[in-house]
């Protein structure tokens, strides 16, 4: 009873509004299920499941998976002062409520879908809608369907920033697709068959048709530019002869262009679908089973594909992968979701799986699929279940899997923090529980770019035509500056030959003013409006405070001197492309970063609680080991370590060494 | 494990990051792999004789007609303002805007056929990074990280493969392991970030800080280190930081050890900085070291964006030949620079010029590269390469070819699909060597 009433608060306090969550009855039943086939198939092994973990490792465990980042001292000393028999169950279940679960499983998609905020509007939009997403628990089969049936532009549609995040590259989007959704590697097939599974290249085009429809334009921009094209040259008179005839339609064609112009960056920003255009085999297309340049039909790889209008390809496709039939697209999630919980796939690598991939336990996968079912494919839900079997409770193994063997689950793999998980515990360290800090920037300014778009695409043609001479009188005060501009920096470099530094120091500044002056009148000629220009993300303060946010609440992808990045944080250019490996950058940051020492030595919220100086020297050593290890130090720590706290020197000392060490970087 | 094993083991995990190795005598008697030696064929075809590359990328796509390429018989609306300026080598001419260049002529050759198909910036650079269009399903290996896969172990406690001013979107190790990537350093004067101790740490406080973490992790290590590759990399890691924080090679990063004289030769931008960093860099060392310099996307006012950019890349790159020449370092050093397209052969109405991949210019030197030398040639107005096309898959091989290391070889991508330093079809420009 305790237990419901703490849910729906902790969802009233953050105002997520999931559709009514699996009782927990039924997630412990699912989690039991799950349980029993993998001792099944461990027992078949003469294997068993590794003993269970103590409060301090479960403690550490559940706050990095679920949310992401290491629990703060009091958050520690809560949980392994309760008496409460319950909970560890409580403990899952107040933490996947909250705002940090968003940001922990953003971090996954961001990573998984290659999410791009700067690229363009729509990596902005596409970026806001992701975040919504997982917000809102949108059930996983939704959140696909949606992404790949999107068309649009992304003002009214964000999902469509799938597509145009590969803007002119079907073949290698489709690729992405099939390899994200269904685990099927077909990238070889692009340009020949592929040599160990299964697939052709005719199957590729066949499966790539499904999107060949696509133009990457705005249809709304092409309506708005024959609206104001219309109605600013007349109808050629029926009784005109030929050549004027051809003069007016020159002049239409004029007009049409120079509109375009007006539109260029609303282009950019949606993609149609035209019914009839169709795909063709490469030039150097070489089986047997079609012609080079032969025009391909599009057709599922697996399963029946059935009969469709050629304007709904991508209705089908949509369909066709997110189907609960399709035999790939449950089981590649509950894997991944399966990896993202316990270190490593039932099946890996999670996005390679062949048409007889045997996974390391095949009754456990059957349960997944089960589960993952019953929660229509809410993953909130499905993960509930996942930290609720014994195996989140057993011991890590000692043994990791290795590539191309079947790893066995004893227990949870053992494994470095991510990158952001290293970087959000660093942060908790220095702010605190900063999970309900979110950026309001980005879903402002996206706001403001879907208003101001809407509007510019719905504009009369009176506006049109204004915003065209708005556009040419802005292109022509730029070259103005250009050229001020340029005179003064070319005199500035022959002042700087003649050693007269100050002075050309001088002019290169008042160059740079006029160039910011130019920047800021290209913006206005993109269409920015006065509130897009005085947005959020130019003021200096923001920007600055950004790197006090979760990595969920800044751009993507991090720059590559980032510390996430050092830590292997994803370059956004591949699937999946964060790591965690080893680096001597890395661990160069953790010794000597100004940022880091600050943490402990005196800024921070840790490092202040550390010194103060009330504190006695068991209080300074419970501190360190529950802020950084999550637990309270054994005897034989207290032996080793106490006569370390009594001078402040050596307290720091043991507490770089501990934010250093392996035990906090790794997840047992 | 057995103890040699595991010796093998530690010193191919600190190699492979970023070329630390234990230390010169352990790391050689231990190695498990020798120093391959270099195929007689490509030392016979004057290969092989570079130990390190200098690479420096002309970011925005640098204008072969006013630079390398010049066209001093042209009409006016090709030709422009511009004019050529002898060397000193006779009958080659480079734009006026190279003059100091020009007296270092003779250790250079220049490739005037080069000659691309992709037109837009990020694809452009892509491409001549990589030899490999940009896809979105796989990120190809850099040049420099396949030369950093692809060469022997390194004597120096410096890492391999340095990028210096390079963007967010070099493709850096592409697919090879995260070990295989370049160390970046964004401003040359500020060097390797947190190399240094800080000053609120005292030397004694630090080493009781090491000892301190090895008991910290005494029983995890016990319990997972023998079953573990990532956590005994975590040690060697963190050991070869240590390592790299009181090596002597690691004033490397430090210009200021360089006399006023040598920054005066150099120049002062940002740009000449990297380049001095660069040969600090491989004189200890380093194998691969690629210095970007931005800012050459002139579709508008041509000439003073000439006058602003050009000199620096004249005194830095003429510098930099002098002093490797100097040091005796330029028959071991390959010197290249590369852009990604050129620009095009008409002066467009704002006094610029737009992308234009069809035919472009980059330049080699030292390591065994004949000076004096062109190779390739366009036609009168810069616009078609009319003798020796060469593609950057060619460019790419010719690297591979100087260092003598197996540029053909297939190696598999995680998806199992083979790559070649040289591309599809990559080959070596022989002409080159002397």
């Amino acid at each position: 009873m305790r237990l419901f009433a703490l849910t729906i608060s902790l969802a009233a306090l953050v105002g997520t509004t999931f559709s009514s969550p699996l009782p927990l009855s039924e997630v412990k039943k699912h989690a039991a299920r799950i349980d029993a086939a993998l001792d099944k198939s461990l027992k078949s092994e003469g294997l068993k499941l590794n003993p269970k973990i103590d409060d301090g490792t479960f403690l550490r465990r559940s706050y990095l998976t679920v949310v992401g980042r290491i629990p703060t001292t009091t958050e520690a000393r809560t949980f392994l002062d309760s008496k409460d028999s319950w909970k560890r169950s409580e403990l899952i279940e107040s933490l996947v409520q909250s705002p940090g679960q968003h940001s922990h499983l953003f971090n996954f998609w961001a990573d998984t879908l290659r999410l791009r905020t700067r690229k363009d509007e729509h990596g902005l939009g596409w970026h806001v809608w992701i975040r919504q997403a997982v917000k809102d628990d949108m059930p996983y089969d939704e959140f696909v369907n949606r992404m790949l049936g999107a068309t649009g532009h992304v003002a009214k549609n964000p999902a469509v920033g799938y597509y145009l995040r590969d803007r002119n590259m079907l073949l290698d989007n489709i690729s992405n697709t099939a390899q994200v959704f269904l685990g099927q590697q077909i990238g070889c097939a692009q340009c020949h068959d592929h040599p160990f599974d299964d697939f052709s290249q005719l199957e590729y085009y066949e499966l790539a048709a499904f999107g060949a429809g696509f133009n990457y334009r705005s249809q709304d921009m092409q309506s708005a530019i024959q609206r104001t094209v219309k109605s600013t040259i007349p109808d050629v008179p029926k009784d005109a002869t030929r050549k004027e005839k051809r003069s007016y339609n020159k002049e239409k064609r004029q007009l049409g262009r120079d509109l375009r112009n007006v539109f260029r960056y609303e282009n950019r920003n949606a993609i149609s679908d035209v019914a009839n255009k169709k795909i063709k085999l490469p030039h150097d297309y070489q089986y047997d089973d079609a012609k080079p340049g032969e025009v391909v039909e599009a057709r599922f790889p697996f399963g029946k594909t059935p009969d469709f209008l050629p304007g709904k390809r991508r209705e089908t496709f949509a369909r066709w992968v997110t189907s609960s039939n399709n035999p790939y697209f449950t089981k590649v999630i509950v894997n991944r979701l399966w990896k993202h919980t316990f270190g490593y796939g039932l099946v890996a690598p999670v996005d390679d799986w062949a048409f007889d991939t045997e996974p390391s336990h095949p009754a456990v996968l059957i349960a997944l699929e089960k589960a993952m079912k019953s929660c229509d494919y809410h993953n909130r839900d499905f993960l509930r279940i996942l930290y609720h079997t014994k195996l989140f409770q057993a011991t890590a193994g000692t043994v990791e899997p290795q590539p191309g063997k079947k790893h066995k689950f004893t227990g949870p793999v053992l494994r470095r923090m991510s990158a952001e998980q290293v970087h959000d515990s660093l942060l908790t360290l220095s702010l605190g529980n900063i999970d309900a800090v979110e950026t309001t920037s980005f879903a402002q300014k996206w706001k403001i770019y879907q208003q101001s778009t809407t509007t510019r695409l719905n504009s009369t043609p009176e506006e049109i035509l204004a915003l065209d001479e708005r556009l040419d009188s802005v292109q022509d005060q730029i070259t103005t500056l250009r050229k001020k501009s340029r005179a003064l920096k070319t005199k500035a470099i022959a002042l700087r030959k003649d050693g007269k530094q100050r002075e050309a120091r001088k002019l290169f500044a008042s160059a740079s003013d006029l160039n910011q002056e130019i920047r800021a009148l290209e913006k206005y000629g993109k269409g920015a409006t006065m509130a897009m220009m005085m947005g959020p993300m130019n003021k200096k303060g923001e920007k600055k405070k950004m790197r006090f946010r979760r990595a969920s609440e800044q751009q993507s992808p991090f720059n590559s001197g980032h510390m996430i990045r050092k830590f292997g944080g994803s370059d956004r250019q591949t699937p999946n492309a964060s790591h965690t490996e080893a680096s001597i950058p890395q661990s160069l940051l953790l010794l000597n970063n100004y940022e880091v020492i600050r943490i402990i030595h005196s800024k921070g919220q840790f490092g202040t609680e550390l010194h103060r100086k009330s504190s006695s020297t068991e209080d300074k050593l419970n501190h360190l080991f529950l802020g950084l290890y999550a637990r309270y130090p054994s005897q034989q720590d207290k032996t080793d370590f106490l006569p370390l706290t009594q001078q402040n020197r050596t307290l720091n000392d043991l507490a770089r060494a501990m934010i250093t060490s392996k035990r906090f970087l790794f997840i047992q | 494990m057995d103890e040699l094993s595991r010796r093998q083991f530690l010193s191919s995990t600190a190699r492979t990051c970023f070329g630390v190795t234990i230390g010169g005598s352990a790391a050689q008697l231990f190695s498990n792999r020798s120093m391959a030696a270099v195929d007689p064929a490509v030392l016979a075809a004057g290969g092989g004789k570079a130990k390190s590359v200098i690479y420096l990328f002309m970011s925005g796509g640098l204008t072969h007609l006013d630079t390398f390429d010049p066209k001093p018989e042209a009409k006016a609306e090709t030709r422009g303002d511009s004019q050529a300026i002898g060397t000193n080598v006779d009958g080659v001419q480079l734009g006026a805007h190279l003059p100091l260049l020009a007296q270092q002529m003779d250790k250079v050759s220049l490739v005037r056929s080069m000659n691309s198909t992709q037109g837009a910036h990020e694809q452009g650079r892509y491409f001549m990074r990589t030899g490999f269009q940009q896809r979105s399903s796989i990120v190809h290996p850099s040049t420099g990280a396949w030369v950093n896969k692809l060469t022997g172990k390194s004597e120096s406690t410096l890492p391999s493969f340095v990028t210096i001013n390079c963007g967010n979107q070099h493709p850096g190790a592409g697919f090879f392991e995260p070990s295989y990537a370049p160390l970046p350093i964004g401003k040359a004067e500020e060097g390797l970030p947190n190399v240094k101790r800080s000053g609120a740490v005292t030397e004694d406080s630090f080493l009781r800080q090491l000892s301190l973490r090895e008991k910290l992790d005494s029983q995890f290590d016990k319990a997972f280190s023998p079953g573990q590759k990532k956590v005994r990399a975590y040690n060697e890691m963190f050991d070869a930081a240590v390592k790299l924080m009181h090596s002597k090679d690691l004033e490397a990063f430090d210009l200021k050890k360089e006399s006023e004289a040598t920054h005066a030769l150099y120049g002062s931008q940002p740009f000449a900085k990297g380049t001095l960093l660069a040969r600090r860099l491989v004189e200890r060392g380093a194998k691969f070291v690629e210095v970007e310099f931005g800012g050459f996307d002139w579709h508008d006012d041509l000439y003073t964006r000439a006058d602003e950019k050009l000199p620096v890349l004249d005194q830095a790159l003429a510098a930099l030949l002098k002093d490797l020449e100097i040091k005796g370092l330029l028959d071991s050093t390959l010197v290249v620079l590369a852009t990604e397209f050129g620009r095009t052969p008409k002066i467009n109405q704002n006094v610029g010029r737009d992308h234009f991949p069809k035919a472009f210019s980059c330049l080699m030197a030292g390591a065994g590269i004949k000076g004096g030398f062109v190779h390739g040639q366009t036609d009168e107005t810069g616009a078609n390469v009319i003798t020796d096309k060469t593609s950057a898959t060619d460019f790419n091989a010719t690297i591979g070819h100087a260092l003598g290391i197996p540029h053909s070889k297939e190696l598999y991508s995680p998806s199992k699909r083979p790559f070649k330093m040289s591309g599809k079809s990559g080959k070596p420009i022989l002409d080159l060597f002397g």
